[in-house]
Order: C-alpha cells, then structure tokens, then sequence
C-alpha cells in the first residue's frame, strides 16, 4: 500500500517538474529532425541516449571506426565486410560506433535516384536538400543508430551508395541494393 | 411408440433422450478423434511433416521432441487411464460417502518432484539444442530473406567465395548447396511473417525492421516445402516457399546461371512483343536485370511507387525457378514437376536446372494469373479499398491485360531462364 502510494505521488512530483530543460530547448529546435551532415543546428542533442540504443540488438550492420579503418560487422559473416546488401524499399538501421579520438559522424549517401515524389528516403524527408543523411556528431566509444530506406536499387544510381565517414579518408563501405 | 417415447422413463422422459443423444454424440467424436489420429499417421506424402527431419538442425529438434513426446505420451496415457478407472470405480453407485481426509504431504511432494525433475531434465536439453540451432559463427553462406504479403524474396549478398560476385535476388524457391550450414538473414517489410521449412528446421518470424536469423541445412539436394506461419492477411495460406537444394557443383552452375547477363528475345518474335508488352506494364513493379527500354537505358522497377511494400519479385530468370506467385501456384506441369519432386539425390540438380520450358510450363495457371492475378489468390488489389494504403496495391492488381498480350508475355517470360 505504501509502496503504491509512493509511486502515484512520484509520478505527481515528476509531472510538475517537467520535461528536462535542455530536452525542451532541443525539442523546440526540431532536434529530431536534424540529421545536416555539416554544422549541427542543434544546440543540444541528448548524449545520454547515446549509450542506451534501444536497436543495438538487431541493425543490418555495425560500423565500426577504428584506427581508422571503416569496416561493417554483420551476423552470419565472420570477417568484417565492406560491402554491404540491405534490402531494398524497406527501412533498415545501421549503428555506428566512434573508436577514434576525434568526434565522427557517418554519413550516408541515398543515391540520385529518388523515390516517388523525389524522396530517396522516408527518413530524409523534413531534413537538409543534400542527398545524403548522416548521424550526429559522437565521441570516441559512443554509437548511434542511423535508419534509411533505400526506395531504388543500386543500378539505377549514378554512383555507388556508401557509408563514409567526414575527414577519414579511402574509407567506404559500399551499400548494394538488389 | 415414437422415437421419444421409447426412451422416456418414469422419472423424465425428455433427460434421458438427451443422455441417449450426448451418449451417441460422444461415441461419434470418439470414433472421429481416433480416425483423424489414424489416417493422419498414415500420410505417406507429406511433404511438411514435422517428424520427418532431413537436415541436422531439424534433426537436433526431433531428437529433443521425441523423447519428450514419448515421455509426455507415456504420462498422458498414465493419467488419461487412471482418471477413467477413478470415474468407473468411484462412480456413484448409492454407496456410502467414504471417510474424508485432508492432505498428504509425502505424496504431493513426491508428486511436485518427479515433474520438476522431468522439467528440469527437459530443460537442460532443450536450452542445449536452442544454443546450438541460435549458432552463426559457422556459417558457409549467408541468403537475405525478406517477407512481405504474400510472397518471399531472396538476396544473395556479394560471396565471391561462393562467385557470388554481384547480388542475385529471387524469390518463390530458396536455392542453396546442400551439405552446408547456411544462414538465412531475416526480416519484413510489412507485418510480421514466420519462416518455416519443417524437415531444415524450426520457424524464424519475420519482422519488419529487426534481422533474424535461421540456420538451414540440408542433407541431400531435393526440395523441401515451407509455408508463413505467422498469420499475415488475406492470402497467409498461399504464401508458401520452397527450399530447394542442390549438390555444391550443381549450386555453382546455378550461381553462374543467375548472374548471366541478360538475353533480349530475337526481333520479329512473339517473345521480342512480349517485352514491349511488360515494358510497358509489368516494369511498373517488376524488375529484370539488364532489361533495357527502346532508347537503351536501363528498365528500372518502381515497386515503391506502386507496392504498399515497396517490393514485387523480381523476375529476371523467372523460368529457372518452379513456382510463381508467392509459390502458390507450380510453373511446371503436374508430370513435369513430380519429375523433379521424385527425382533421386543423383539427378535432381540436372532436372531442377534444366528449368521451366514450353512443353513442362503451367500455362493455364500462368495466363489466369496474367488474366486477372486477385481472381486467383485473394489480395488488396482493388483500386476502390486502396485509400488506406495512399493508392497502392497490396499483391498483384488486374492489369486488364488483352489475351493476345497474355500470349506475347507468356512467349517473353519463357525466355527468362
């Protein structure tokens, strides 16, 4: 009974204090919505969800930089790859995860062959005109999850689609859409 | 005398019809319950049967659920016996009420131990075969598989390897090399959707956004059948999916097969109309690799434009495969395809890759279907109830295709091999 009591006027107390303040300014700034491969536009992103991805379980490959070699890890192949297939129209999530010492972002290139309505990804839409769209900036030992929809295969694109990474050169791994 | 009045008695006539009705019902359950049991068991040609394992992670199952079932029996028919020697014993026959106790502590202990022993011993077993059958590290080769309504798409990532050099993707029969520990990479792109080829092993669902994996092997090639086992909407009974495997040799042609370039029919043929005819219908949703329109660039499918998945098969060496339509209906005909089904380990992978030609082809349930698709397996393919889905199909729509089309495409789809 007490116990029951405690919750109740915990969830009262807590409704009263209100949502954090950087989680409010963030959320007035479309923070959600950002995902600009250049500055962030964003004042506050929530680096205590960075360690706490809910997708971690299941995402169609973890990239991973490290001494500065981009590579894919992806269940059922042994080594890590640098070619990686991901269906095709259907929304797909990659985690990258920073082990170099300046902060990284990875970005992904989503092809000039768009979707109906010229949009080459669910995700991209409310985002920057680029066609590309990229995680945050993270610090070494930090990952996020990144999701994208690839409407069209990778023959009707110009140029390979890839997941790169700002500043780390000759690093790439290729992303095939059959 | 009626029916009625030859069963009444003094003490109420209409109960006692009623226990001679019940008393004639049960009897009929009986004896049906024991028929269904009895002709069940004797199916011969039973191609999903789950008792019939023919690879070593199905195998790691039915070694588990054997014992377990017979033990399980063997306690079943223990009880089953003793309730009904209780109730024939016991039955009220005007007897004296027998003096009443309360408890006995030996015996419900022994009675709560022997089950958790036997739960226990289960137990460990059966946390050792979900290890082993949830194992990737051995994996020779990997197959995307990707479920959505009603059908199953196959992707074969980059193996050079196996020479796989660029990505085949197919749908309707999984192909794979028998003898080999390949792991399928699951996932949906609509509802959720379930994997299950009995005789390789167990169902793996399918889900949308999440990537399962499932272990198949198997021990010899042939092919072995699978249905969705996740009830998925209007055709969930027709989304079938065969496994089909071939010695590692035949495997390899197969590979080489699927990667050949693409071969435009010779103009003037019926087939060469053909193409004109699915470049202009069918590559709204259907790609063919290497398919090129009349001023030379690339055909390229727009199923996300279309689909509510955002996917159709893709048909490029359509004729190289058994099945079409989600696997609901054969390419081949009836003879045709028992001559593959029933052929021995030796020469099956000659039979299964010589394809699907003009002699062997289903073409009554190919022409239906080109006729009107939702007339022959169920879907959401009516333009009036596609407000949900913001005007795209779910499955195939009628396309309203003329009977000389029909022909030209049939002549097309049988050069795609």
């Amino acid at each position: 009974m007490a116990g029951a009591v405690g919750i109740v006027a915990g969830g009262i107390a807590g409704q009263g204090a209100g949502l954090r303040s950087d989680l409010a300014e963030a959320a007035a700034e479309g923070h959600f919505l950002h995902r600009e491969c250049g500055e962030e536009k964003s004042k506050y992103f929530d680096k205590k969800a960075m360690k706490t991805i809910s997708l971690r379980t299941n995402p169609v490959a973890i990239v991973e930089l490290r001494d500065g070699v981009l590579s894919a890890i992806m269940t059922g192949f042994n080594e890590p790859q640098k070619i990686v297939s991901v269906p095709r129209g259907n929304p797909v999530t990659f985690i990258f995860r920073n082990f170099d010492d300046a902060e990284r972002r990875m970005v992904a290139s989503l092809g000039t062959a768009m979707a109906a309505g010229g949009e080459a990804s669910t995700e991209k839409e409310g985002h920057s005109d680029s066609n590309e769209t990229c995680t945050q900036l993270i610090p070494r030992g930090a990952e996020q999850a990144l999701t994208v929809t690839y409407a069209k295969p990778s023959i009707a694109q110009e140029d390979p689609l890839t997941l790169t990474v700002p500043g780390v050169s000759g690093q790439a791994i290729e992303v095939v859409v059959p | 005398m009626n029916h009625r009045d030859s069963n009444e008695t003094p003490a109420g006539g209409r109960l006692s019809v009623a226990r001679v009705k019940a008393h004639r019902f049960g009897q009929r359950a009986l004896v049906a319950t024991g028929a269904i049991a009895l002709l069940g068991s004797c199916a011969t040609n039973a191609p999903q049967d789950t008792w019939q394992p023919k690879g070593p992670n199905a195998k790691m199952i039915d070694d588990l659920q054997q014992p377990v079932f017979a033990v399980a029996g063997i306690i079943g028919i223990i009880v089953s016996v003793a309730i009904a020697y209780v109730i024939w014993r016991y039955k009220d026959r005007g007897q004296p009420i027998p003096e009443q106790t309360h408890g006995k502590p030996a015996l419900e202990i022994t009675l709560t131990v022997i089950p958790a022993l036997i739960l226990a011993v289960v137990g460990v077993f059966t946390f050792r075969v979900i290890f082993d059958l949830a194992r990737t590290d051995d994996t020779q080769l990997v197959i995307n598989v990707t479920g959505q309504q009603w059908w199953w798409e196959y992707d074969y990532p980059v193996q050079n390897e196996w020479g796989i050099t660029q990505p085949i993707i197919s749908s309707g029969q999984l192909v794979m090399p028998a003898g080999t520990k390949v792991l399928l990479r699951e996932t949906s792109r609509d509802v959720i959707h379930s994997y299950w080829i009995p005789a390789l092993n167990g169902k793996r669902d399918a889900v949308p956004g999440r990537i399962h994996t499932l272990r198949l092997e198997a021990d010899e090639p042939g092919i072995y059948a699978g249905q969705c086992t996740e009830f998925c909407g209007l055709s969930h009974a027709n989304m079938r999916m065969e496994a089909v495997a071939l010695s590692k040799e035949d495997f390899a042609s197969w590979i080489a097969n699927q990667q050949a370039a693409y071969q435009t029919p010779a103009e003037g043929t019926l087939a060469k109309e053909g193409e004109a005819v699915f470049l202009n219908q069918c590559v709204r949703c259907h790609q063919v690799d290497g398919l090129k329109r009349p001023d030379g660039t690339l055909a390229i499918a727009a199923p996300d434009e279309n689909v509510w998945s955002g996917a159709a098969p893709n048909l490029t060496k359509l004729m190289t495969r058994n099945t079409f339509a989600g696997a609901m209906f054969d390419l081949l005909r009836d003879a045709c395809r028992d001559d593959v089904w029933k052929a021995d380990s030796a020469e099956f992978g000659a039979k299964y890759l010589a394809g699907v030609d003009e002699a062997c082809l289903n073409v009554n349930d190919l022409r239906a279907w080109l006729r009107n698709a939702p007339e022959v397996k169920p879907m959401y393919a009516n333009p009036a109830l596609l407000t949900e889905t913001n005007g795209k199909y779910r499955g195939m729509p009628n396309l309203g295709l003329s009977e000389s089309d029909i022909d030209k495409l049939v002549a097309y789809l049988l050069t795609l091999k």
